[in-house]
């Protein structure tokens, strides 16, 4: 730990008397470290949910480590690499799915490791910069707890915000502390290499860490604690940037550009005028300070909808934020308040990556407010504290901790409760319809889900009242965003449950243009309805099913749901080999699919081949062991009557015990 | 002081799970009998 400066006669700087400064800081980090831990502890408990699904579990890049080198090349974004354009996060998520598989709570728990991490490094960070304890106490124990973050460390696919705040922090020390070397010999080119790389680990998780460099050099210029001259602040600086075009660089590679959306159509940042998002992101921004001091309001969706420049509530949030940057200027011009100089300064360059200057699906969300939260809760702490020793003057000591005790207790209920909505896909979504009744994705995601789950009931046995409820879901997502391609595929969804095929073909079909990304599902659930479609013939259906199951596969090589559909309809085409050879790759791209194997195990009965249906069922017991009962069940009897029947019934010329290998 | 820190910690880690608690218990239990995590 470093030492600390002696206290200043400021009052945001702890005096000599403060208690917490017969506090060890050891102990004191300790403290603040568990208090992380422990507010996120239930989330251990959850799912996988939201974008867990396609990040984590079907992405099978994940489980082809070999092919890590395609995220140096453009051929990643050709192929559909999910999150190409993040390759930290992405090496992060390839080697905690080697050590932790897909069990949730692994996974939940290395997101709570990164949480307490990015509060050790932050502390780090502010001893370096010279912040007295008491300051960094209290900074650290509100970032820990703020309920804004809950969404963050609870979603599993959201750590790329917590290792960009990670390794972005580690980089400030780093710089900190290479800004304390005066010559320019090795050792300042070691830790100038250091701080390049922590910054490029940084910024190739998510570009949320670019404004760094930036930050370093605003709060070497305006921060109240010491500050360097410029002769040894330019280099740390300089490798700052250096590992921000690091990371850049690798998304022109990758993507061609420094905006990994911009082909994306439907983007509502780049369809609106610039006024509309202009005025929207006001709104946003104002809206996100208040929920970072006042903890309500939470969600997992905001509905997006444009704002106009004339609005009342732009003009406000236009004249409040113009009004605190004109005092933040002055302030600095004439060397008062510099705490809250830094805090406003380094607020606003964070806040800018995600404030839609560059065009992103979403124009809010939760998550997006991590890192800037961090000289936010420098803000409050200050200001907490300030309040508490104002108190202690007028009656006991121990008053002096009320209004810190108080703010963090009320921060931490809130990231609490906030946190119980990422549980479960459908308590997500039900939430989000509840903050966001306007949010077309909200309405069309629901009613996918609904019908996912009437998919899985008997024939004939779907619940008249669900099957509506999916309906008016879908209904209504279609009124808000008709030009949407996720109101057009639950719609398709819905005439695939009432088997009319034709409906759905063309539901699929509308759906595809229009969908932002992840048209792999819609190419495949469009294949399969295409072969039931009765206006067309046998012929004309099996080449269109074909043509879209190929397409499919050719530009997405890693998602599984491809290479598991397409095996069922080469399956159910009468190409076994084909079929056979797709359900095995879709078995190594996601190994924890069970009705993969129960396919297969279909396929060889179909092909007489109960010695390797028994050997796929007994090298697939712990796996089958989660599968839905009724189908487990339905296989188990087949099976059995295979082997009793048929037991000497010549097997063919194909590798069907592949499939009962753990791949 | 150790102790009246780790003391302090207790207290507000007790005062945050309670009031996690209340926070979700003032709102109606969501609907979460389709519960699948197959569609998104």
């Amino acid at each position: 730990m470093s030492t600390l400066p002696a206290p200043r006669d400021r009052p945001d700087v702890a005096s000599d008397d403060d208690p917490w400064r017969r506090l060890p800081e050891r102990v004191a980090l300790a403290g603040v470290l568990i208090l992380a831990a422990l507010v996120y502890l239930p989330t251990i408990g959850f799912g996988f949910v939201y974008d867990d699904h396609w990040t984590i579990l079907a992405n099978g890049f994940l489980r082809c480590p070999g092919d890590l080198g395609l995220l140096l090349s453009a051929q990643a974004e050709e192929l559909h690499v999910v999150d190409a354009f993040r390759p930290t996060a992405v090496l992060f998520d390839v080697l905690s799915y080697q050590v932790f598989g897909a069990r949730p709570a692994w996974h939940h728990l290395l997101s709570i490791a990164l949480h307490v991490g990015v509060c050790a490094a932050a502390w780090h960070w502010l001893a370096a910069r010279g912040v007295p304890v008491a300051i960094r106490v209290a900074t650290i124990g509100l970032f820990a707890v703020l309920g804004i973050h809950a969404e963050t460390v609870a979603v599993v696919s959201y750590r790329e915000d917590l290792l960009a705040a990670l390794f972005g922090l580690l980089a400030l020390a780093a710089a900190d502390r290479a800004a304390t070397i005066r010559e320019s010999g090795a050792p300042a080119w070691r830790m100038g290499c250091v701080v390049a790389l922590w910054q490029a680990l940084a910024a190739g998780a998510k570009l949320s860490a670019a404004p760094i460099p930036a930050v370093f050099l605003a709060l070497h210029r305006v921060g109240p604690w010491p500050t360097r001259p410029w002769a040894t602040a330019w280099r740390p600086f300089a490798a700052l940037g250096l590992g921000t075009a690091i990371a850049i660089a690798q998304q022109f590679v990758v993507g061609g550009g420094a905006a990994p959306y911009a082909g994306q159509p439907g983007l509502f940042a780049a369809d609106w005028s610039g006024a509309e998002v202009f005025a929207t992101s006001i709104q946003i921004s104002a809206d996100v300070l208040r929920q970072l001091v006042i903890p309500i309001g939470f969600a997992p969706e905001y509905a997006d909808r444009a704002a106009h420049i004339d609005d009342v509530a732009t003009v406000l949030c236009s004249l409040g934020l113009l009004l605190a940057g004109a005092h933040v200027a002055a302030c600095a011009l004439q060397r008062r308040a510099p705490v809250w100089v830094t805090v406003a300064v380094a607020t606003a360059l964070l806040w800018l990556p995600t404030s839609n200057l560059v065009a992103m699906p979403n124009l809010r969300a939760d998550r997006f407010a991590y890192l800037p939260s961090l000289p936010v809760c420098l803000g409050l702490a200050v200001a907490v504290l300030a309040l508490g020793r104002r108190l202690a003057r007028h009656g006991p000591a121990w008053l002096a901790a009320v209004p810190l005790v108080a703010l963090v207790v009320i921060q931490g209920a809130a990231a609490q409760a906030a946190a119980t909505a990422y549980k479960s896909d459908s308590r997500l979504w039900e939430t989000a319809l509840r903050r966001a009744p306007h949010s077309a994705r909200a309405h069309a995601i629901m009613a996918e889900l609904i019908t996912a789950g009437l998919a899985n009931a008997e024939e004939g046995a779907i619940d008249p009242l669900r099957r509506a409820r999916a309906e008016a879901h879908c209904r209504r997502a279609r009124q808000l965003a008709p030009g949407d391609a996720l109101p057009r595929l639950c719609a398709a969804r819905l005439a695939v449950l009432d088997k009319r095929w034709s409906a759905a073909a063309a539901g699929f079909a509308e759906a595809l243009p229009l969908a932002r990304a992840r048209e792999d599902r819609i190419l495949t659930a469009w294949a399969s309805a295409l072969l039931d479609v009765p206006e067309l013939s046998y012929d004309a259906r099996r080449a269109q099913a074909e043509a879209l199951a190929e397409r499919a596969v050719r530009e997405f090589p890693y998602a599984s749901e491809v290479f598991a559909a397409s095996g069922r309809l080469y399956h159910r085409l009468g190409q076994p080999d084909r079929a056979l050879a797709l359900y095995g790759r879709a078995r190594t791209l996601r190994p924890e699919r069970w009705d993969v194997v129960l396919w297969g195990l279909e396929l060889a009965l179909d092909l007489g081949d109960s010695s390797a249906a028994w050997a796929i069922w007994q090298g697939a017991e712990d796996l089958l062991a989660g599968a839905e009962p009724r189908r487990l069940d339905a296989a188990r009897r087949r099976l059995w009557d295979a082997t009793s029947l048929l037991p000497h019934a010549a097997p063919p010329d194909l590798p069907l015990g592949d499939l009962a290998d753990d791949p | 002081m150790i102790r009246k820190f780790c003391a302090l910690l207790a207290f507000i880690a007790l005062s945050i799970a309670v009031g996690g608690m209340a926070c979700v218990t003032t709102e109606n239990a969501p609907d979460t009998a389709d519960e699948t995590d197959g569609a998104t």
